[in-house]
C-alpha cells in the first residue's frame, strides 16, 4: 500500500530521530518549568518548622527593618519560620485576590488599603477570634485603644491587628514663625488663627506665582474630624452631614484663597515627598498637616531642623485633639495553612504579648503603639526620649475625637467618590453641597446596583 | 485518482493518527505556546462570555444574573458612558493623527539623505521603551512648573497649561505624548514605501507629474494596504489604552481621562466586580468589533491592493 513514505529502514532511522527530538522537546520544557519554578523548601534557613508565609508590602528602606522584625520572631521560638514576602505597591491586593481564588494565599498579610470591610464581606480574611485564646481576646479588649481597636474590629469580630496607625498633627517651622514675629509659645489656639497665620507666610514671586505655602489644607478624610464630622454612623457609611459639609467648604474657600492654578502649579514643582528634600525640610510649607512618619524623616534627614509639633487646634464648633488615623492592618487569609503561626508571628510584631519586642518593633517603624504596656516599654520610652517629638501622636492615640476611613464593602468605592467631589470643590466646578450631594447620590447608586446583582452591600464598624 | 480514493475511505482514527504522526513532533515544540495560548487566552475568553452574565467577585461561585450586568451598564451606570466617550475622543483624534504623522515621517526618511539609518533608528527606538518608563518620564516634561514643555514656552513669553492636571488638556497631552511611539508604525510605512514599484515613479515623472502629484497619485494610493493595517490595529489599541493614563492621571481630573480599560480594571480589582468588568469588555469587543467591521467595509472604496 502506498503511504508516502521511503524504504523501511530509513522508516525505522527517522521515527528514531522524531523520539529524540521529541524527547529533546520534553527535557527543554522541563528545563525551563524547573528554571521559573519557585524556590523550594532547602532555601529556608529552618526547614523542619512550620512554614509561615507573611506577604507585606514594604520595599526600600523599610523592608530590611520589617524582615528583621521576621528574623528575630524566628530566633525567638523554634516552633515556625516566618518566610516575608515582599509584593510592593498595588500588586499587593491583587496579587492576594488572584491567590484567594486559587486557593493558595500566604498565612498572613500586611495591607494598607482601605480592604477591611470588602475583604471580610466577602470571607477573604478570618476574624482572629478563631486564633486567639479566650484570655488573649480579654487582654485584646481591655487593654488596647479604643482606636485600634475600632480600626481592627468589624461587625464586632476582630478581623485585623494593627501594625501602625497613622496619625496626624500640625508640623511648624519655627525659622518661617519668626519671620512673623512670633515663636513656639504663640502656636494659634483655632483652625481660623493658623489659617491667618498661614496667610502670613505665604510668599509670591513677581509673577505672583507661589512660592511658599503659609497652610494648605487638602484631604477631605483629614479634615472631617477636626470639624467634629464622621463618615461612619450606625454601621453606615455617612457622608453628606453639616460637619463633613463644613469641612469640604473650609477645603474649597482655601484653594479659592490662593487660586487652584496656582495651587497647582506649586505642588507640582515640589521634590519627592520623602527623603532629605521633603517639603518640611525644603521649607515649601511653612505649617503642615502631617504624619507621625516625619518626625523620624527629619531626624534622619535634618536633625537640625528647628521645628515643633501640636494638635490640629479645633475650629469654631469643632473639636480638639482631632485627626484621621489609617492603619496598616495584619489579617490572616481563611485560606491560610498556619493560621496559629500567623497570630504568633502577628503577635510579635505589634507586641501583644511582649511589650519589649514590641516597643523595639514600633520604634523601629517610627509607629504608635497599640496599648499603653507597649507605650510604656523600656525600649519605646528610650524612642520617645531620642525623639521627643513623637509624644505629640502617642497622647493623640488616647483621644476621644479621632476619625476613621469609611469602613464597610463600599470603602473603596466612597472614598474615591470622595476624592473625585473634593477635585471638583477646590477647582471650583462644583459648590461643596453638591459634590457631598453627588457622593450620597452615588453610594445609594452603587448600592442598588449591588443589590440587584445580589452582591454584599456590607455594614459597618 | 485511485490513490485520493483509497486516502479519503481511510478510517477517521487513522487519519488523526496519520496527522498526528506528520506534526506530533512540531507540536510539542510549540506546546509551551499552545497550552499558554488556551489555558490563558481561549479559556478566559470563553469564560468572560460566562462570567458576564454572573455576578462574580473572584472569591465566591459565580451567581447567575442573566443580563443583569449588561442592562444596568446601559440603562443605569453613567460612568460606563462617560469613559467610553472618553475612550472614543482619544481614538477619533489619536488615531488619525498618528497615522499622519506616522506617514509624513516615514516619507521623509525614505529619503536618501546622508545618516538616513541612523535617523531611522531615533525616531524608532521610542516605540520599544517601556509604557510605565514613558510615562514617568511625560510627568516630569508635563510637569507645569519644572518641565521641560513649558520651560521652552516660557523662554517664548508664554506661560503654559497645567497640562496633565488642567482639565481642558489632559487628554490632549495624552494624545500629544502618543505620538512619542509613533515610531513602530512609521517602520511598517517604510517597509511599504519600499514595496513601491520604482517603474510608477518613472512613468509618473515622465508624464510630467510634480513630487505633490506622485505623492497624491502614486504614493499614498500605494500605501493604502499599509494605512489600512495600522488603522485597524490603531483602533483596537486605542480602545485598550490603559498603562499611561493609570500612571498620569488615574482618570482626572475631574474624569477628563477616565479611559474605559481603566474603569474596567477599576470594577474588577478594586471593587471586586470581576463579572460587571467581563460584561464591560465584551461591550467594548463589539464596539471595536463594529468600527473593525465598518472599516473593512469601507476599504473597498479607498484601499488600492495594485489589481
Amino acid at each position: 500500500m502506498f503511504d508516502g513514505s521511503g524504504d523501511p529502514k530509513s522508516l525505522g532511522s527517522s521515527n528514531v530521530v522524531r523520539r529524540l527530538k521529541a524527547a529533546l522537546g520534553v527535557v527543554l520544557l522541563l528545563g525551563v518549568i524547573a528554571v521559573l519554578a519557585p524556590p523550594s523548601d532547602s532555601e529556608r534557613k529552618y526547614p523542619n518548622r512550620i512554614r509561615v508565609t507573611f506577604w507585606h508590602g514594604f520595599a526600600g528602606e523599610w523592608q530590611p527593618i520589617y524582615e528583621g522584625m521576621a528574623d528575630r520572631f524566628n530566633a525567638s521560638q523554634t516552633k515556625y519560620e516566618v518566610v516575608p514576602v515582599s509584593v510592593p505597591g498595588d500588586a499587593l491586593t491583587m496579587k492576594f485576590l488572584l491567590s484567594s481564588a486559587g486557593g493558595d494565599t500566604p498565612d498572613l498579610l500586611l495591607n494598607w488599603d482601605p480592604i477591611l470591610g470588602t475583604w471580610a464581606d466577602k470571607g477573604l480574611i478570618r476574624s482572629y477570634d478563631s486564633v486567639m485564646t479566650p484570655a488573649e481576646k480579654k487582654k485584646y479588649l481591655a487593654e488596647t485603644y479604643p482606636i485600634v481597636k475600632r480600626n481592627g474590629m468589624y461587625r464586632g469580630k476582630i478581623m485585623a491587628l494593627i501594625d501602625g496607625l497613622d496619625f496626624w498633627a500640625v508640623y511648624y517651622r519655627l525659622d518661617h514663625l519668626k519671620e512673623i514675629g512670633l515663636d513656639q509659645n504663640h502656636l494659634p489656639k483655632t483652625l481660623e488663627e493658623l489659617v491667618d497665620m498661614g496667610k502670613k507666610l505665604d510668599r509670591f514671586d513677581d509673577h505672583h506665582r507661589l512660592r511658599r505655602v503659609g497652610f494648605l489644607p487638602q484631604g477631605l478624610a483629614g479634615f472631617v474630624p477636626v470639624f467634629g464630622g464622621t463618615f461612619n454612623k450606625d454601621g453606615h457609611i455617612v457622608v453628606n452631614t453639616p460637619e463633613n459639609l463644613r469641612a469640604m467648604r473650609f477645603l474649597g474657600e482655601s484653594s479659592k484663597r490662593l487660586g487652584n492654578d496656582n495651587i497647582t502649579r506649586f505642588t507640582s514643582s515640589l521634590a519627592a515627598d520623602a527623603g532629605p528634600t521633603m517639603p518640611l525640610i525644603a521649607g515649601n510649607y511653612s505649617i503642615m498637616f502631617d504624619g507621625e512618619w516625619r518626625v523620624k524623616q527629619v531626624a534622619q534627614y535634618k536633625p537640625d531642623l528647628p521645628y515643633i509639633v501640636a494638635p490640629m487646634p479645633a475650629p469654631a464648633g469643632g473639636k480638639p485633639n482631632a485627626c484621621n488615623t489609617a492603619p496598616n492592618y495584619l489579617v490572616i487569609p481563611t485560606a491560610a495553612k498556619n493560621p496559629q503561626g500567623a497570630w504568633e508571628f502577628a503577635k510579635f510584631c505589634v507586641g501583644f504579648t511582649h511589650p519589649e519586642d514590641g516597643g523595639r518593633n514600633m520604634a523601629e517603624m517610627g509607629w504608635v503603639p497599640d496599648d499603653l504596656s507597649i507605650a510604656h516599654s523600656k525600649s519605646y520610652q528610650a524612642y520617645l526620649k531620642r525623639y521627643p517629638q513623637y509624644k505629640v501622636f502617642v497622647d493623640l492615640m488616647t483621644s476621644p475625637n479621632l476619625g476613621m476611613f469609611p469602613q464597610g464593602s463600599l470603602q473603596k468605592f466612597v472614598m474615591d467618590e470622595i476624592q473625585k467631589a473634593e477635585d471638583e470643590v477646590v477647582r471650583g466646578t462644583m459648590t461643596p453641597e453638591a459634590g457631598l450631594a453627588m457622593v450620597e447620590k452615588h453610594l445609594a447608586d452603587e448600592k442598588q446596583r449591588l443589590r440587584r446583582l445580589g452582591m454584599p452591600v456590607g455594614g459597618s464598624e | 485518482m485511485a490513490i485520493e480514493h483509497s486516502l479519503q475511505r481511510k478510517p477517521l482514527s487513522l487519519q488523526i493518527q496519520r496527522w498526528i504522526r506528520r506534526n506530533g513532533t512540531g507540536l510539542l515544540f510549540i506546546s509551551p505556546w499552545l497550552i499558554g495560548f488556551l489555558c490563558f487566552t481561549i479559556g478566559p475568553f470563553f469564560s468572560s462570555i460566562y462570567l458576564s452574565f454572573n455576578s462574580y467577585d473572584l472569591v465566591h461561585a459565580p451567581h447567575w444574573v442573566g443580563s443583569a450586568n449588561y442592562s444596568t451598564l446601559l440603562h443605569d451606570d453613567p460612568m460606563f458612558w462617560t469613559s467610553l466617550w472618553v475612550t472614543v475622543r482619544y481614538a477619533a483624534v489619536s488615531v488619525p493623527l498618528g497615522i499622519i504623522i506616522g506617514v509624513a515621517l516615514a516619507l521623509l526618511l525614505n529619503t536618501k539623505v546622508k545618516g538616513q539609518t541612523i535617523f531611522r533608528t531615533i525616531f524608532y527606538l521610542p516605540s520599544i521603551v517601556p509604557a510605565v518608563a514613558n510615562a514617568v518620564v511625560f510627568s516630569w516634561i508635563l510637569n507645569p512648573e519644572i518641565g521641560l514643555v513649558n520651560g521652552i514656552l516660557r523662554a517664548f513669553g508664554v506661560e503654559g497649561p497645567a497640562w496633565l492636571n488642567d482639565t481642558k488638556w489632559a487628554l490632549w497631552s495624552l494624545i500629544l505624548m502618543g505620538l512619542w511611539s509613533v515610531g513602530g508604525s512609521m517602520v511598517i510605512y517604510l517597509a511599504g514605501l519600499q514595496d513601491i514599484p520604482v517603474h510608477l515613479y518613472e512613468a509618473a515623472t515622465l508624464d510630467g507629474a510634480s513630487a505633490y502629484q506622485r505623492l497624491r497619485k502614486v504614493t499614498l494610493p500605494l500605501l493604502t494596504p499599509v494605512i489600512f493595517f495600522n488603522l485597524v490595529m490603531g483602533i483596537i489599541g486605542s480602545f485598550q489604552y490603559f498603562t499611561e493614563a493609570f500612571i498620569m492621571t488615574n482618570g482626572g481630573p475631574e474624569g477628563s481621562t477616565s479611559f474605559y480599560a481603566l474603569y474596567l480594571f477599576q470594577r474588577a480589582w478594586q471593587y471586586l466586580d470581576m463579572g460587571y468588568a467581563c460584561a464591560m469588555a465584551w461591550i467594548v469587543f463589539v464596539v471595536v468589533m463594529v468600527i473593525t467591521g465598518i472599516v473593512f467595509q469601507s476599504q473597498k472604496r479607498w484601499v488600492h491592493f495594485g489589481q
